[in-house]
């Protein structure tokens, strides 16, 4: 079974998200943070972060900066949604996907099925 | 309006929308087949898609005042913005039986601007003529040589009287208030129609009369030949 890491601080967003990837027939790890996404991404095995931008204690930026430096996460594809897509779409080239919020939930579980399948 | 402020507040109000549309959708295909379940539910979904668009036409509003936006100015074939501008208008056109006719010359030369956002101004004209017409109407997009590009949207509908006329194209303002609901859009198409067509030095006529109709005027230099 694939493993999603999902990397959220909005509490409503993370379970309904969860909700339709478990449905999906993924493992969802949950993060509301950047610091805690980072440990688990280093401690477990991921096969997609799907990245908030704007968070406390460590933003999605510095996020994937840790992940693309560190040679145990510099290869798990990533899927930003965020109220910045676009600003980010500059900023992490090796994004597979960026969705804009309000996205639609069959979209967001399209977007995670087409980056895991493309690994 | 302050940019700045619009745009943290859109960016904070997507937030909460993401998690409304979300739920509303999930719970969608959760509770079956019970219809004025699913109606309701229906309302809470598109109501949250037109908060969505009114995000982002408030955003883009204040990026067009702001001056942050630069227009190009650029040779623009104007037909194909026209058919797009039909076929997003056509879904509620054809619910309304509501016939949308075009005339445009044949050879019609370029005329000078930016493309998406004369593609915008005509989207949001289109859509108004077949929102605020009736059953059975027409609608006719016509395109002629005349001192410049000169694009009309003449539309068989509801007319407006000469003090809304006046008031078109003020935020938030609507004809008739009552209609809101009925009709739905965000209450800033137009205000975002006459911006994008003054960034270009040009403005929009409007001639209506009540219960026979309305037209919409503009035109836009050729690209090449102009000053």
């Amino acid at each position: 079974m694939k493993r999603v890491l999902l990397v959220e601080d909005d509490r409503a967003i993370r379970r309904i998200v969860a909700h339709h990837l478990v449905k999906a027939g993924y493992e969802v790890l949950e993060a509301e943070d950047g610091a805690k996404a980072f440990d688990l991404a280093r401690t477990t095995t991921v096969d997609l972060v799907l990245l908030d931008i704007r968070m406390p204690a460590m933003d999605g930026y510095e996020l994937a900066d840790r992940l693309a430096a560190d040679p145990i996460t510099a290869d798990i594809p990533i899927v930003v949604c965020s109220v910045v897509a676009d600003e980010a779409k500059a900023r992490i080239l090796r994004a597979k996907t960026f969705l804009l919020r309000p996205f639609r939930v069959d979209e967001l579980v399209a977007a995670v099925h087409e980056a895991v399948n493309a690994r | 309006m302050k940019s700045d402020f619009v745009s943290t507040v859109s960016h904070e109000l997507r937030t909460p929308l993401t998690s409304i549309r979300a739920y509303a959708e999930t719970l969608r295909d959760m509770v079956g087949g019970d219809p004025m379940v699913q109606e309701f539910l229906g309302v809470i979904e598109s109501e949250s898609v037109r908060l969505t668009r009114l995000i982002n036409e408030l955003l883009n509003l204040a990026r067009i005042e702001s001056g942050r936006i630069r227009f190009k100015q650029e040779p623009v074939a104007v037909s194909p913005l026209i058919m797009r501008a039909i076929q997003t208008a056509q879904p509620k056109a054809d619910e309304a039986e509501i016939r949308i006719e075009t005339q445009v010359p044949a050879d019609l030369p370029a005329l000078r601007g930016d493309g998406d956002a004369i593609q915008q101004v005509l989207t949001n004209l289109v859509d108004n003529a077949v929102k605020y017409n009736r059953p059975g109407g027409r609608v006719a997009v016509r395109v002629s040589i005349n001192g410049g590009v000169a694009i009309e949207v003449r539309d068989t509908g509801i007319g407006m009287p000469e003090r809304a006329v006046q008031r078109l194209g003020e935020r938030f303002y609507r004809v008739d208030s009552s209609d809101t609901r009925s009709v739905g859009g965000t209450g800033l198409g137009m205000t975002v129609v006459k911006e994008i067509l003054a960034a270009h030095g040009t403005h929009l006529e409007v001639e209506s009369a009540e219960g026979v109709g309305s037209v919409f005027r503009f035109v836009l230099p050729l690209a090449e030949g102009g000053p």
